[in-house]
C-alpha cells in the first residue's frame, strides 16, 4: 500500500521537473509568459528566503524584484534547465551578501548600527501591525532566532537557514554556495551541535509555537 | 539488552544521521533501523528543525505589495532611463566643459604665440639697430668730432708727396743693394 503511494508521488515530481525544465527552456527562448509562470511559482519562496536574511519587508520586496530582473535578464546563460531553482537561490544568495556590503559601507559612514536598524524594524512592524499577542510571539520568535543564529559562523548560519528554513538539499546548497558537499555537511553538523544546546528556542518550538 | 545499549548511537552519531545517514558506519546506520530510542532520538531533533521551518515560514509578514514581475520590469526600465538620462546629461556637461577649456587653452596660446612674435621682431630690430652701431664704430672708432678735427676724410695725399715722405724699398736703391747677400759696400 505504502510502495504504490511514494511510486505515486516520485511520478508527480518528475512530471513537475519536466514541465519546470519545459518552461526554463521557454523562457530562454524568450517567451515572457513562461517567465512570469516561473516568477508566480518562486517568487513566494525567494520572498521568504530574503526576509530570513534581512527581516524587513521592504528589503525583502525590493530584492525580490531585482533577483527576478537578474535572472530574466541572466537565464539564457544557465546551462541545466532542470536547476533552475538552485540557479534563482545563487543569484539570491549573491543579490543578500551585495545588499549587507552596501549596509555595511554605509553603517560606517552613518555610524548606526545594524541590529539598531533590525531593532527599529521589528518596533515600527509592530506599530503598524493591529494584533499585538500574534505580533509578541512572531517578535519573541525571530529575537529568539536571531540569537542563535548569532552563535553561529557566517559559513554555518548560511548552510543552516538554507537547509532547514529555505528547504534546499545538501547538493543544491554546495551549488549556491560554491562549496563542496563534504564541506556544507560538516558547517551543517556545527550549526545542529549548536541548535541543540541553544535550549530556549528548542523549548518556544515545543510550546509556544505548537499552540500558535 | 545491554549489548544493544552500549551499541546505541552518541549525541554526535544522532546529529550526523540528520545531516546525512549515508555518513553514518553501515552497522550504525543497521543499529538505527531497528533501535527505536536512537530513531526516536533522530526523529524529535528532525521535527524541532522541521517545525522551526514551518514556523519561519508562517511568522513571514505577507508583501505589503503584490509583487509583480511586469511592475519590476517597468521599475526596472525607469531606473535604466534615469540613468540614461543622468548618462547624457553628464556627457553634455563634460563635453561642454571640455570644449569651453579647449576654447580657454587655444586662445591663451594664441595669444602667447602673437606675444612672442611681436617679442621676436622687436629684438630683431633691436639687435639690427645695434649692429649698424657696431659696423659704424668699427670703421670709425672715433667720434664724428675727432674726425672732423682730424679731417681725415678730406685730406687727399698724392702719390708723390707719400712717396716722399715713406720713399718705397725699390726707389731706395743703396738700401736695396745692402739687403743682398753677397754684396759689400764700401
Amino acid at each position: 500500500m505504502l510502495q504504490p503511494d511514494i511510486e505515486k508521488s516520485q511520478e508527480q515530481d518528475a512530471s513537475r521537473d519536466t514541465q519546470l525544465a519545459l518552461l526554463v527552456v521557454k523562457a530562454q527562448q524568450g517567451n515572457g509568459t513562461a517567465f512570469e509562470q516561473l516568477f508566480d511559482r518562486f517568487h513566494k519562496e525567494v520572498y521568504r528566503m530574503v526576509f530570513y536574511r534581512t527581516r524587513s519587508q521592504q528589503d525583502a520586496e525590493d530584492l525580490t524584484q531585482e533577483i527576478f530582473i537578474r535572472a530574466y535578464k541572466k537565464i539564457s546563460s544557465l546551462k541545466e534547465a532542470d536547476r533552475f531553482r538552485t540557479w534563482l537561490f545563487s543569484i539570491a544568495y549573491n543579490r543578500v551578501r551585495d545588499f549587507y556590503r552596501k549596509k555595511r559601507i554605509q553603517n560606517f559612514f552613518s555610524l548606526s548600527d545594524l541590529d539598531e536598524d533590525a531593532l527599529e524594524r521589528y518596533s515600527s512592524h509592530d506599530r503598524e501591525n493591529p494584533v499585538p499577542i500574534q505580533n509578541l510571539i512572531k517578535q519573541d520568535f525571530w529575537k529568539q532566532v536571531e540569537k542563535f543564529l548569532e552563535r553561529l559562523s557566517k559559513m554555518e548560519k548560511e548552510v543552516f537557514l538554507l537547509r532547514f528554513l529555505d528547504q534546499l538539499m545538501i547538493a543544491e546548497i554546495s551549488r549556491v554556495l560554491k562549496q563542496s558537499e563534504s564541506s556544507v555537511k560538516t558547517h551543517l553538523y556545527r550549526a545542529l551541535v549548536k541548535f541543540k544546546k541553544a535550549s530556549s528556542i528548542v523549548e518556544l518550538l515545543q510550546e509556544e509555537i505548537r499552540e500558535y | 539488552m545491554n549489548t544493544e545499549k552500549n551499541h546505541h548511537l552518541s549525541e554526535d552519531q544522532i546529529i550526523r544521521a540528520v545531516v546525512d545517514e549515508s555518513e553514518l558506519s553501515v552497522s550504525d546506520r543497521q543499529h538505527l533501523g531497528h533501535c527505536n530510542l536512537c530513531r526516536a532520538q533522530k526523529t524529535h531533533l528532525e521535527q524541532n528543525l522541521a517545525r522551526l521551518g514551518q514556523a519561519a515560514s508562517q511568522f513571514v509578514p505577507l508583501p505589503r505589495k503584490r509583487l509583480n514581475l511586469k511592475a519590476s520590469e517597468t521599475s526596472h526600465s525607469i531606473q535604466w532611463s534615469w540613468n540614461w538620462k543622468t548618462a547624457l546629461g553628464t556627457a553634455l556637461a563634460a563635453a561642454v566643459l571640455f570644449i569651453f577649456m579647449w576654447w580657454a587653452s587655444q586662445g591663451e596660446e594664441m595669444f602667447e604665440n602673437s606675444g612672442r612674435e611681436n617679442l621676436i621682431a622687436n629684438d630683431d630690430m633691436a639687435s639690427e639697430s645695434l649692429m649698424t652701431e657696431v659696423d659704424i664704430l668699427s670703421e670709425n672708432a672715433l667720434p664724428q668730432e675727432y674726425m672732423d678735427i682730424a679731417a681725415e676724410t678730406e685730406s687727399e695725399f698724392n702719390e708723390e708727396f707719400i712717396n716722399f715722405i715713406a720713399p718705397l724699398i725699390e726707389d731706395d736703391s743703396l738700401t736695396f743693394i745692402s739687403g743682398k747677400k753677397g754684396v759689400q759696400l764700401c
